[in-house]
């Protein structure tokens, strides 16, 4: 399930099904910067229970310390929960193959250092490829 | 341009239905066949030229199956 603040959580979900071809168990919950706490935590909740398939949920959140992830960490007594902050599309993206393969606890450390490791400068890439070609800047 | 994500994802997802290790490689590197991210990296654009390596039991049907979809992929 990802989480994050403003419309982020289904722009995030929507681009996902578009790579994906709509793969994987993956829902979106978007909390609004207005929502007061109490509303936010149920609809969190709600949100999670739905999407329990009775393995656990895994929250993808944008920002650590930020509400959502703040909303959700707050609910990790009461709910079957882990939560990654940071949420990127790789981690997404690597999260459709691994539900099929991983527990929850294996796929969670899987997709930290997934979504870290996929983070590239594309002028790295353009200087392999000079280097390949034997051009110089 | 390098190789559309969708078909990224499709091509990782034909190679994970086998055993057999696969690597595709360019000029841009080798990678790991059945790895989203890594095939992304190739930046494979249309005319590039793959090559597809398969090691373990079922490595020809992994080729066989990884040439085909990049064929339907490119239209031939």
């Amino acid at each position: 399930m990802i989480c994050a603040h403003g419309n982020l959580a289904h722009e995030l979900l929507n681009t996902l099904k578009f790579i994906t071809g709509g793969e994987g168990s993956v829902t979106a919950i978007a909390l609004d910067h207005n929502l007061d706490i109490a509303r936010a935590r149920e609809a969190v909740k709600e949100a999670v229970q739905a999407a329990d398939e009775g393995n656990k949920v895994l929250i993808a959140t944008d920002l650590y310390g930020g509400a959502p992830s703040n909303i959700c960490m707050s609910l990790q007594d009461e709910l079957p929960i882990e939560i990654i902050a940071g949420v990127n599309l790789p981690i997404l993206i690597k999260a459709v193959s691994l539900q099929k393969t991983c527990d929850l606890e294996t796929m969670a450390a899987k997709l930290k250092e997934y979504g870290r490791e996929n983070i590239h400068l594309a002028s790295d890439f353009l200087k392999r490829k000079d280097d390949k070609s034997g051009n110089n800047h | 341009m390098g190789i559309h994500a969708r078909v990224a994802f499709q091509l990782a997802e034909t190679g994970r239905q086998f055993k057999s290790d696969i690597l595709i490689s360019n000029d841009m590197g080798k990678v790991d066949g059945k790895d989203i991210m890594e095939i992304l990296t190739l930046c494979a654009g249309p005319g590039t030229v793959l090559k597809v390596e398969s090691d373990g039991v079922d490595e020809e049907a992994a080729v066989e199956a990884i040439v085909k979809m990049l064929k339907s992929v490119n239209g031939s």
